[in-house]
Parts: structure tokens; C-alpha cells; sequence
């Protein structure tokens, strides 16, 4: 087998979670999809150093992944709103803006992206506080306020998708 | 311990990120205070769901075949470019290519109504305070700086001055398919230029002008650096790099500046 085809064979059933994982830190499909070519040319370079045989390929693969997005969200986090963000008003939940078959994801998605940025990182990839500073670039006590903001966020939204399909489900019966 | 700093530690806590001491302190209060503890276990169950919702979803993922064809073509440096999805925007041309990264110095607050005024930031441009500001415009050019191999690389320090504007080559790095150079500006008052395009120097060696492929920006402690990818320079080769005219905050602009360097 050569070192191409081996690289394949570990690397293409992880293909799919790889991608989803790039969407939900990035936000959007197309910066999911450059971002994962990147980090599969950096990692199909780095392959021959790859330490721990093939069960490590798949958190090594993700960890490449992962780096790779969260400096292209760095660079895109320079952008800075006019409030903290943690002064940012919440966008008002309406019905109209709930996803007809909302889940989770539905929600996260629909965060602004200093929000969705820590959440997905803490929550998806199970990162820690201090970690999620340094990947981002800005202060822990910034990656907790806008965490406790995100939540707060979430929960109200899940809330309502949740009474929702509830009574949808009256409804239908 | 009060409400109010229970809350602003809530998440470090939960996330067990506090000394034993601050931990024991918030446990104390959870204890006797029933609207934190509520809301401790609100946020707990809110993070258990969301950690159990993202990762079924992501475990759910299936890679978009285009995409997926696309990597495999971009490892056997076939149809690396051609599977761009703005490819169009990264062949060789000045005009095309321009500038992906934009940055603005300036330390004045109203420097945001400022940026908002530029058309080509739109709407972004009026979220905008900080004088931090980079934005990035075409993914291509991430490219440009990941597949960068340089097989030389030279540190400088050549400075140019004038006009309240300062200019320093930092480095200058050759690889098979480009020349990277790096350079700082410095100027108080230093804003964005209306047409993106604009914060492009012009380089040129004595053959001739060099096709710039893509600029990067980012401002750090009062200074505006700069990476330029253009085509490939041979070693020993004299390079001219001379800033635009760029805009003052307040009116007209800082002089032309022209820095020369041997790769």
C-alpha cells in the first residue's frame, strides 16, 4: 500500500465528520470545505510524522483540522463589533425564526459568531476554557462571558423549539 | 460570595476551571441560594445537550462528493487551482487578485464611521470600532500561504521614511512558486483606502514589474504588517517594493515610499 493510499484508507471514513466539524466552527459550508482541503494537504505532509500508529490518525486529523479553522477564525474575529460582545442584544426569538425542524445544531447555527465560535469549541470539542482563549486569541475571562451569553441564548431558543414540537405533536394528533 | 459574582464565575465553574478555593466558595453559595443553583443546573443540562446535539450531528456528516474529489485532486497536485472555488479570483493579475486581507490603522473612535463610509465594507464596516481590523476576502489566499515552501529565507531591516510614514522590509522568502516579502508601515492616522486595491505596492526588479498574487495584513502594537506573494524572484535579484499614497485620517495622504532590498 502505498503512503497515498494509506493516508485514504484512514483518513476517508473520518471525511465526513471532518467536514461537519470545520461547518460548525466556521459556520458555513464553503469556508468548511477550503478549510478542510488545507488541513488534509498540511496533514497528508505531516503524515510520515504521525506518531501512535493508525488508531491516533483520527484525533490527529482533527486536531490539524481544528488548528487550521480556528486561525481562520482568528483572523476573521479581528473584526470587532461597536458593544462587548457580551453587551450584544440577543437576537429576538421569533417563531418565524425557528427552524421547522430545529435541533440543536438549528440553534448553534444561528448564533452570531463570537458566540457559535466558543460553543462549538467547548461543546463539540470538548476544549477547555484556557484553551479556547489561546486558539482564539482573546481573553479567558471574554471566551466565559461569552459562553454564559451564548447558553443563556440557547437555552430560551431550545426552549421554544422544544415547546414548539410539542405542540406540534398536539397538533397532529 | 454574591449573585452577581457567582454568575460571572458560573462558567468556570461549571467547566471546572476554578482553584479548589473559588470552587468551594461558589458550592457554599449553590447551597444556599436557590436562583444560582436553578440557574448552575440550567446551564449544566443546556451544555449537556449541547454537547450530545453537535457531536450527533457531526457523527452524522457526510463530506459533499464535489468536495471530497476536490481534496483527493488537490493531494496528486492535479486540478489544484482549477477546483478553487474562486479560483477565478487568484490567477495572475493585479487587478484580479488584489488585496485579500484589508487593515486599517487608526486610533481614533471615530474611526468606525470612517470604515463604514468605504462602500466595499458595507454593512460589515459599521460593526466596526476597534482599529483591529483585518478582513478576509478570499480563501485562495490561505492557500497561497500554506502551500508556501520557501527554499530561502532572508531577515532584513531596511527602512524608508517620509512624511510621518515608515516603511521596513522585514524579510524577504523564495519558494519554487513565489516570493513572500514581509513589511511593516507605521503612521499615525494611517486608514483604510476606499478601493482595496489600493493598499498594493508595487514591486519590480530591474527586469521589470513583478505580478503581485495576494497581500495579507494585520496590525500589531501600532503597526501595520504586511506579506506579499508574488512571482518567484531569483537569489541575489534587487527588489523595489513603493507603498501607494495612503490616506491620512485626517485628509490627503502619506507620501509614496519606495524601499529597495536584495532577495
Amino acid at each position: 500500500m502505498t503512503m497515498e493510499e494509506r493516508f485514504f484508507a484512514l483518513y476517508r471514513p473520518e471525511q465526513g465528520r471532518l467536514y461537519r466539524t470545520a461547518w460548525a466552527i466556521l459556520g458555513n459550508e464553503a469556508d468548511a470545505a477550503d478549510a478542510l482541503q488545507e488541513a488534509t494537504i498540511r496533514a497528508y505532509r505531516a503524515f510520515g510524522q504521525l506518531r501512535g500508529g493508525d488508531v491516533a490518525f483520527s484525533a490527529w486529523m482533527r486536531r490539524i483540522l481544528v488548528n487550521t479553522c480556528t486561525q481562520i477564525l482568528r483572523r476573521r474575529m479581528r473584526v470587532i463589533p461597536v458593544e462587548r460582545p457580551e453587551d450584544l442584544a440577543s437576537h429576538p426569538v421569533t417563531e418565524m425564526d425557528l427552524p421547522l425542524e430545529g435541533d440543536v445544531w438549528d440553534a448553534v447555527r444561528s448564533l452570531d459568531e463570537r458566540y457559535r465560535a466558543v460553543v462549538v469549541l467547548r461543546f463539540l470539542n470538548d476544549m477547555q476554557l484556557d484553551e479556547i482563549a489561546a486558539a482564539l486569541d482573546i481573553p479567558l475571562g471574554t471566551v466565559k462571558s461569552r459562553l454564559h451569553a451564548a447558553m443563556k441564548q440557547l437555552r430560551s431558543r431550545l426552549n421554544a423549539l422544544e415547546e414548539r414540537k410539542e405542540g406540534r405533536g398536539v397538533d397532529a394528533v | 460570595m454574591q449573585c452577581e459574582q457567582i454568575q460571572s464565575e458560573l462558567m468556570a465553574y461549571l467547566h471546572g476551571t476554578l482553584s479548589p478555593q473559588e470552587r468551594a466558595a461558589v458550592e457554599a453559595h449553590l447551597m444556599q441560594c436557590s436562583a444560582c443553583s436553578e440557574e448552575a443546573n440550567a446551564m449544566k443540562d443546556i451544555g449537556e445537550k449541547l454537547s450530545q446535539g453537535l457531536k450527533e450531528w457531526v457523527n452524522q456528516g457526510v463530506c459533499p462528493p464535489e468536495v471530497a474529489e476536490r481534496i483527493q485532486l488537490s493531494l496528486k497536485g492535479a486540478g489544484r487551482r482549477s477546483g478553487w472555488r474562486r479560483a477565478v479570483v487568484a490567477v495572475a493579475s493585479v487587478a484580479a487578485v488584489a488585496a485579500v486581507f484589508l487593515v486599517a490603522l487608526s486610533t481614533q473612535p471615530q474611526f468606525a464611521h470612517q470604515v463604514a463610509s468605504v462602500p466595499f465594507l458595507g454593512a460589515l464596516a459599521a460593526q466596526l470600532i476597534q482599529p483591529d481590523i483585518e478582513i478576509h476576502l478570499d480563501p485562495d489566499q490561505r492557500m497561497t500561504a500554506a502551500l508556501f515552501r520557501p527554499s530561502r529565507s532572508v531577515k532584513l531591516n531596511v527602512t524608508e521614511s517620509g512624511g510621518g510614514l515608515r516603511l521596513t522590509i522585514t524579510s524577504v522568502a523564495t519558494g519554487e512558486s513565489a516570493t513572500r516579502i514581509g513589511y511593516t508601515v507605521q503612521g499615525e492616522g494611517l486608514v483604510l483606502p476606499e478601493d482595496e486595491a489600493a493598499l498594493l505596492p508595487v514591486v519590480a526588479t530591474q527586469a521589470g514589474p513583478l505580478t503581485c498574487r495576494s497581500l495579507t495584513a494585520d496590525q500589531k502594537r501600532g503597526e501595520v504588517r504586511f506579506e506579499l506573494y508574488c512571482e518567484p524572484v531569483p537569489a541575489g535579484e534587487e527588489i523595489s517594493l513603493t507603498l501607494p499614497e495612503l490616506p491620512r485620517e485626517s485628509g490627503g495622504t502619506f507620501p509614496s515610499l519606495t524601499a529597495t532590498f536584495t532577495n
